[in-house]
């Protein structure tokens, strides 16, 4: 089985598209690095003095009163009190918060190109997995082989989801190192509140508390994986059904763009959550971002996305064994 | 397809498949620690304990006044009165409740005000124990800060002050002749200033005023603050040099807990 998934993996290799990828972050790491290190100057301008050390201070003690407000509910008043405890570690190791290092940079990206731009590459890295064997007419060649086409197209698969776990290190690598060149290399150990949960549209915060950002990073490239493996597998089912490369890949990038528009457009909607593409946020549930549609939970995400990968796996074999070749 | 290919790739393959397990493990510990904090119900049981023992409870304390009742200074924004709260319910296993009614940048004409209210007199009623904190505003604020002591205006406030304060206590004692009240006294947070004998003695006449008032009550007490920070203001006060820090509300409320436990209100006497 392994020089199966092998074979098809140098097939992806070769085909060079990885590698295009890889030039496409490579040109657009740096143009979000500079547009965030602008937005940065920008708030340092708003804020009138550059000192932040002060500036910090000044946001702990106006927090601390805070505190001492009788209308506060006590869940708050913890949230509060960690947000405080997070500016004085900033101020304690000489961390400047708006402008904090490459770590919180490779955080941020993920948390903003896991609802498009990554499932976006992970479209083109997959869409034509199987397609393209029916365009180049290997797919005869292939088949004829002494092997089960079901073990063929398994490790078609699996060769896909090795392509997405280094897609996804690239994007994080890259990001570290070509943001680190402006923002600086440290803040690993920078804490980061976690923990937020929504219930009944209110945002729940007694569970709240801080993780070091290397893990918070891990915690998130782990679910942004989780998406595009997703994501991947929806690709894959696609290029099995569809037999040109541009059919498939259209079809795909058009469900994902659909998804997040759906999402922006119509969140009252509620059949919206059993779509899998309104899913792809994973990372707002890390963050605490507020969750557009109601009555999806990080659970509740997870289990549309793997049925919907499961019944996607499902059509695809079950499709791909049936099929007739003659093209 | 079967062509030899060059190292390099051949040694990328384990190296995905690193990655695969790196974020598969990101991925497990992410779904780790997001429904792990669904399952434990932490430390918000603490809340709604406190809110269930609000109304079975045996002795309720009631704080009144400035920002020292508050607990503005104190990092943890707590001030003496939590401290003691905190103190007493480890004590008693949990017998205490309490409301903090007080006001950040009260005067004591508008505590006056605040106690016409009829839910604050009504908590007046229940109260065991009520703590108040009142004049530093009124003391400050009227003299024009204390940098620059404007002596008459001083005095004027003093006597509205003092009327204020027969004021307060009456309409405590009137509502709830059973209650305690323990009435701090002021402190100087300048007596490290170029101006600290006047200052000082500005403060003692309206100490003065306070304990003369005290005495007019049989359950009036009066805490004296003014030692507390006398000597090294720095220590305790906060950074703002007028609000005590932390460590002294802690000293105002080691001062204040004993004289609790020798009236342990109504229901708990010894």
């Amino acid at each position: 089985m392994i020089p199966l998934i092998y074979n098809e993996w140098l097939k992806m290799v070769r085909k060079k598209r990885i590698w295009v990828i890889t030039l496409i972050l490579l040109v657009l790491i740096p143009i979000f690095t500079y547009a965030q290190f602008r937005t940065i100057q920008q708030t340092v301008a708003e804020m009138g003095t550059s000192d932040w050390r002060a500036l910090l201070q000044q946001q702990i003690i106006d927090q601390q009163n805070r505190l001492s407000s009788s209308r506060l509910p006590e869940e708050w008043r913890d949230w509060i009190k960690l947000s405080i405890q997070q500016q004085q570690y900033y101020l304690d190791h000489d961390i400047n918060p708006t402008a904090p290092g490459a770590p919180t940079f490779v955080r941020k990206f993920i948390e903003e190109s896991v609802s498009l731009f990554l499932p976006l590459l992970v479209v083109v890295l997959a869409a034509d997995i199987v397609s393209s064997e029916h365009t180049a007419g290997t797919i005869k060649s292939l088949l004829t082989r002494p092997v089960q086409r079901w073990k063929v197209l398994l490790s078609k698969y699996l060769a896909l989801l090795l392509s997405i776990s280094v897609l996804m290190m690239i994007t994080a690598i890259l990001s570290y190192l070509i943001s680190g060149v402006i923002f600086g290399y440290q803040g690993w150990n920078m804490p980061v509140l976690t923990g937020f949960q929504e219930q009944n549209g209110q945002l729940i915060t007694s569970f709240v508390h801080l993780v070091p950002q290397w893990k918070y990073i891990l915690m998130a490239y782990g679910l942004a994986w989780f998406t595009c493996v997703a994501v991947g597998t929806l690709s894959f089912m696609v290029s099995v059904l569809v037999r040109g490369t541009a059919a498939s890949m259209g079809v795909m990038l058009a469900a994902v763009i659909s998804g997040s528009l759906l999402a922006q457009l119509a969140p009252t909607w509620s059949m919206l959550k059993y779509f899998a593409f309104t899913h792809l946020r994973l990372t707002d549930y890390l963050s605490g971002k507020p969750i557009l549609i109601e009555g999806m939970s990080l659970s509740f995400s997870i289990l549309v996305l793997s049925v919907w990968s499961i019944l996607a796996i499902l059509i695809a074999f079950i499709t791909f064994q049936r099929r007739d070749v003659l093209a | 397809m079967k062509k030899r290919r060059l190292n390099w790739t051949s040694l990328l393959f384990p190296l995905s498949a690193l990655c695969f397990i790196v974020l598969s493990f990101g991925f497990f510990l992410s779904t780790q620690e997001l429904f792990k904090t669904t399952d434990q119900p932490k430390s918000s049981g603490n809340v709604q304990d406190q809110g269930s023992k609000l109304q079975d409870s045996d002795l309720f304390m009631l704080g009144l006044g400035d920002s020292l009742t508050r607990g503005i200074g104190d990092k943890t924004g707590d001030g003496y009165f939590d401290q003691v709260k905190k103190t007493l319910q480890a004590e008693k296993k949990g017998t205490l409740s309490s409301v903090n009614l007080a006001i950040s940048g009260q005067t004591s004409s508008e505590l006056v005000k605040q106690m016409k209210q009829e839910k604050v007199q009504s908590l007046i009623k229940k109260a065991d124990w009520i703590t108040i904190t009142i004049g530093g505003n009124d003391l400050f604020r009227g003299s024009g800060r204390l940098e620059s002591i404007d002596l008459k205006s001083a005095n004027q406030s003093k006597i509205q002050y003092e009327k204020n304060l027969h004021m307060i206590l009456d309409t405590i004692t009137s509502l709830n002749h059973d209650a305690v009240v323990y009435v701090f006294g002021l402190y100087n947070p300048f007596s490290d200033l170029a101006d600290e004998k006047t200052s000082s003695a500005l403060v003692a006449e309206w100490n003065l005023a306070i304990q003369q008032r005290a005495a007019d009550y049989d359950r009036v007490v009066m805490v004296p603050t003014f030692d507390l920070f006398q000597l090294q203001p720095n220590a305790y006060l906060y950074s703002d040099h007028f609000h005590p820090n932390q460590a002294g509300y802690t000293r105002m409320a080691n001062r204040l807990i004993p004289l609790l436990q020798d009236h342990p209100g109504e229901d708990t006497s010894k």
